[in-house]
């Protein structure tokens, strides 16, 4: 008797103590994906204030991407819709966060996701704690507590920021690298830590779910990338049946020069080498026939008032992205 | 795989619930062996394969604790068949058992004292070395491979030691049960950063294994809980200054490094006592009654106050095994005899407690890790104490000249706070990047002290905005309170449980929360290891 | 209880009242120095030795106790 009256006492505690969490949650998200309303990484997040399912493709990755992809350029020239989700060092708990979060309010057709982070380990401690924070944003948002204002306990989120570049940062330096040989062909195969695996995996059942088809990218890194990696991830594409397409291997659909194409010898990649990567994939996507063409759809609108934007106010201003922010967390 | 460093992990949550399901659902006798199972399957997730180390160290005291009573009941019995006459023969004999026991005991303190010392401080020693090579014009670098060194080692290796003291000292029996000697040793809330356990205050307990009460579930919990919130909201929230202003010193006044010095003070105290109650907590869970580490040292008078407050277990473990063991020696014994009737009481027993103070506070100082900054830690606080002692005299005149009453409330205040200073600038010594950096630190707050620094924004530098300083003077402040309740002999804990159950979720509630809103933890913030596992 | 025991304590540490106190040690009335000033009058004046092993709180927070263990000492010298 004791006992049954000892457990219900502790599933009542639980209980309250979940309510709270999700009363307190509902307080510390933010209510606009904007900086000043402390969303995480608000670039990245910008396609949550994009129209309703107005993007049919997404890159989630880390800076290998927001320097590699330029959405408004295959907009430009394909009419497809697309939106960067680079962040810094972005790991693959909060890749699959991203993906999640694109569920609200799009329905994406395409996910490209760079390889890069599949060799950034983290524990599997890190992934529980990034789910959690998405089922209950006061673990994410605690820190909110400094920012709070009247409307946090009055209104719900509604997002409507979204960045014109649609994620992608414009650097324009070159600094060739002293190796460019990286490629060298080799039968090692690189191991993919648990936490990873079971990322990736997770990643590949929800776009399955969801009609999404998952193409793994790896960007041209001479510094990041080499053959080892690429066995280790053409073999797991393989057990997950998904694409993979390693623009390290394609010197001739992505025909980037070393000597101009990089802005810090060979980690990155500049606008020249941004344009190259851009149009493959864009051709890629026509290819095989995976996204329609919008253009002339009064819905999309605003996306050729975005590439104007771009075209004056970033490229031809030449108004370069601040330099990568050692972005160590999440 | 499995890997864990900190108590303050969702790792470790998960392994003491598992430890707290897998122990009540198994009968007594198998009780014992999940304790065990979890033990090393903690002390495996947290060193790997060093877990070895703490097995052989159990085998050894395991079986010179028997060679030791096989040596004492031998003796006994030969002593029993000696008739009363044989007074000379008698005292013979128990001088030649004796011997026998003082040899055995020096194997066994150099086996493990030894090993403890050539994992932790071969590095240091080489590194001496090497520079003392080079002093004297020769060009050469004896080199070291990287050595892997079992966290932990310096608490267990104490137990292991003070185990085979109280056997030699026939204080405790030896123990025969391996299983209750390996338990003892690897009990795993306490094996990575104490307390140091007696045996007779741990072994029982843990052989008893009694099912897991209601009651203790809950105040474990509690003070698990309260750890938590020491250590996430504060200790990890000091780090980003604390982490800047030790590194880059010179670029910051007088008035940043003095505030630093107290910062780390709070910190290390927030990390290590908070270790403590999550420690002491988990333990209480299993009805593992484990002696207290601290006893609220910011309200000591004097440093010497000080030490029997901080990291209490180390303190009694040097003054029972180092300290009384050398004044009590026969040299040092006659010393005092002597001392006493030409100095009088006080300042007789001086010189011989000075020598044994000496001999604590090097070993002090080295056990807190191989480096000069860690061994000046040492002489400071021996200075301080033995100066306590010598001027003590002098200072009763001195008040009673000036009518200041030593009982008095604003005295004592005033002798608090001194010791406070006293002990944050032990701690900046302690926690600086090397001895010559500490001194620089410590000359800038005499030399360039201003309170610019307060208005210019340096103080927002770190990452740390208006807000960051005022959670942390909240903090601060309510633990005060607490300790100052404690100090008065409240039992916080029980009264809560004592409240009707509407009030008791109240308070759980609002501590769950807020250390969830207000710890430090995901964004920019980089929690600071756990600094006593170090040493 | 003996008188002489008294008399040494009030020797060494004055302002204690020996004949109730319970808590010499725990209360910080007695300090380490003061137990090595003790431990080598009392071996002096009951002929006795006292070795390390009881050196510890219960043998010396209060006048009985102490009386109680040179006591036994003795029997066993």
């Amino acid at each position: 008797m004791v006992y049954v009256k000892r457990i219900i006492k502790a599933l009542i505690f639980t209980a309250g103590l979940i309510f709270l969490l999700v009363v307190a949650s509902q307080i510390f998200v933010p209510k606009n994906n904007t900086e000043e309303d402390g969303m995480d990484y608000f670039v990245a997040n910008g396609f949550q204030g994009e129209k309703e399912n107005s993007v049919d493709v997404l890159f989630i990755g880390d800076s290998e991407f927001y320097s590699s992809i330029v959405p408004l350029q295959m907009w430009n020239d394909a009419g497809y819709t697309g939106y960067n989700c680079g962040t810094g060092g972005q790991p693959l708990s909060y890749s699959l966060a991203l993906l999640q979060r694109s569920l609200n309010k799009q329905s994406p057709k395409v996910l490209f996701l760079e390889t890069n982070a599949i060799y950034r380990d983290q524990s599997l401690a890190k992934v529980a704690y990034t789910m959690a924070g998405e089922c209950l944003p006061i673990l994410r948002y605690h820190d909110r507590w400094k920012i709070l204002k009247g409307k946090d306990f009055t209104e719900t989120p509604d997002y409507n920021w979204s960045d014109n570049d649609k994620g992608y940062r414009f650097y324009t330096e070159v600094k060739p690298p002293e190796n460019i040989n990286h490629m060298v062909p080799s039968d090692e195969s690189e191991s993919i830590c648990r936490a990873n695996r079971i990322c990736v995996s997770a990643i590949k059942d929800l776009c399955d779910k969801n009609g999404i088809k998952l193409i793994l990218v790896s960007i041209p890194s001479t510094s990041n990338w080499n053959y080892p990696r690429h066995n280790g991830v053409a073999k797991l594409a393989e057990e997950l049946d998904c694409e993979f397409l390693d623009l390290n291997l394609l010197p001739e659909e992505c025909p980037i020069d070393w000597n101009a194409d990089t802005r810090d010898r060979g980690d990155h990649l500049n606008y020249a080498g941004a344009q190259k990567v851009t149009a493959y994939l864009t051709s890629y996507l026509t290819e095989h026939h995976l996204v329609e063409s919008h253009k002339g759809d009064p819905y999309y609108a605003n996306w050729d008032e975005c590439y104007d934007k771009f075209m004056t106010d970033t490229v031809g201003a030449g108004k370069e992205a601040p330099q990568d922010m050692v972005e160590t967390v999440d | 795989m499995l890997s864990i460093s900190t108590y303050y992990s969702l790792q470790y949550l998960l392994l003491l619930s598992a430890a707290v399901v897998f122990y009540e659902i198994f009968p007594l006798r198998a009780r014992r062996w999940v304790m065990l199972l979890f033990s090393y399957l903690f002390f495996f997730a947290v060193s790997g394969k060093l877990v070895c180390y703490l097995i052989l160290s159990t085998l050894s005291i395991h079986h010179i604790g028997i060679w030791l009573s096989d040596v004492q009941a031998e003796s006994k019995a030969k002593l029993a068949l000696l008739g009363k006459e044989a007074k000379e023969e008698k005292k013979a004999l128990s001088a030649s058992y004796l011997h026998k026991q003082r040899c055995i005991m020096t194997f066994a303190v150099i086996l493990h004292v030894g090993m403890l010392l050539m994992l932790k401080y071969t590095p240091f020693a080489v590194e001496n070395l090497n520079a003392l090579i080079h002093f004297t014009g020769i060009s050469y670098t004896f080199r070291l491979k990287k050595i892997l060194v079992p966290i932990g080692i310096s608490f267990y290796t104490l137990q292991a030691v003070a185990y085979l003291f109280d056997v030699y000292r026939q204080k405790i029996e030896a123990d025969k049960n391996l299983l209750r000697l390996s338990l003892f040793m690897g009990f795993f809330p306490q094996i990575m950063e104490g307390p140091i356990c007696r045996y007779s205050d741990t072994a029982e307990d843990l052989w008893k294994a009694e099912r897991i009460r209601y009651d203790n579930l809950i105040a474990g919990g509690q003070r698990i809980l309260f750890g938590f919130m020491k250590k996430i909201v504060l200790a990890d929230r000091l780090n980003l200054l604390i982490k800047d202003v030790f590194s880059k010193y010179d670029d910051y006044d007088g008035f940043v490094i003095a505030l630093c010095a107290i910062c780390y003070t709070i910190q290390l105290y927030m990390d290590f006592s908070g270790t403590m109650d999550v420690v002491i907590g988990s333990a209480q869970i299993f009805g593992v009654k484990l002696p207290e580490n601290f006893k609220r040292p910011f309200f000591s008078t004097t440093i010497s106050e000080f030490w029997k407050r901080w990291h209490v277990t180390l303190g009694t473990f040097f003054k029972d095994y180092i300290f009384f063991p050398l004044s009590m020696s026969k040299p040092l014994k006659k010393l005092t005899t002597k001392a006493r009737k030409k100095l009088g009481n006080h300042f007789g027993p001086l010189l011989a407690g000075a020598v044994a103070l000496f001999c604590v506070w090097i070993c002090n100082g080295l056990w807190h890790g191989a480096g000069w900054n860690y061994i000046f830690f040492g002489m400071f606080h021996f200075v301080l104490i033995l100066l306590g002692s010598i001027i003590e005299p002098a200072a009763i005149k001195v008040t009673q000249k000036l009518h200041i009453k030593r009982t008095s409330k604003p005295y004592k205040f005033f002798q608090i706070i001194r010791t406070t200073i006293l002990v944050c600038i032990g701690e900046l010594f302690f926690r600086a990047e090397g001895l010559t950096a500490g001194f620089k630190m410590f000359k800038k707050i005499f030399t360039n002290f201003t309170f610019a620094t307060l208005k210019d924004g340096t103080l927002f530098q770190f990452g740390m905005d208006k807000q960051d300083y005022i959670i942390i003077g909240v903090s601060v402040i309510l633990i005060l309170i607490i300790s100052i309740l404690q100090e008065r002999g409240m039992h916080i804990r029980e009264s809560i449980s004592k409240r009707n159950i509407a009030i008791q979720f109240a308070i759980y509630y609002a501590l769950i929360l807020f250390i969830i809103i207000f710890g430090a933890y995901g964004g920019n913030y980089v929690p600071v290891d756990p600094i006593y596992a170090g040493f | 209880m003996d008188e002489r025991l008294i008399e040494i304590l009030e020797d060494i540490q004055p302002e204690v009242d020996y004949l109730t106190c319970t808590t010499l040690i725990d209360d910080h009335y007695l300090n380490s120095l003061a137990i090595i000033s003790l431990v080598a009058e009392l071996e002096e004046e009951y002929d006795i030795t006292i070795p390390t092993v009881e050196i510890i709180p219960e043998n010396f927070n209060s006048a009985e106790n102490m009386w109680k263990m040179i006591q036994r000492l003795q029997e066993e010298g």
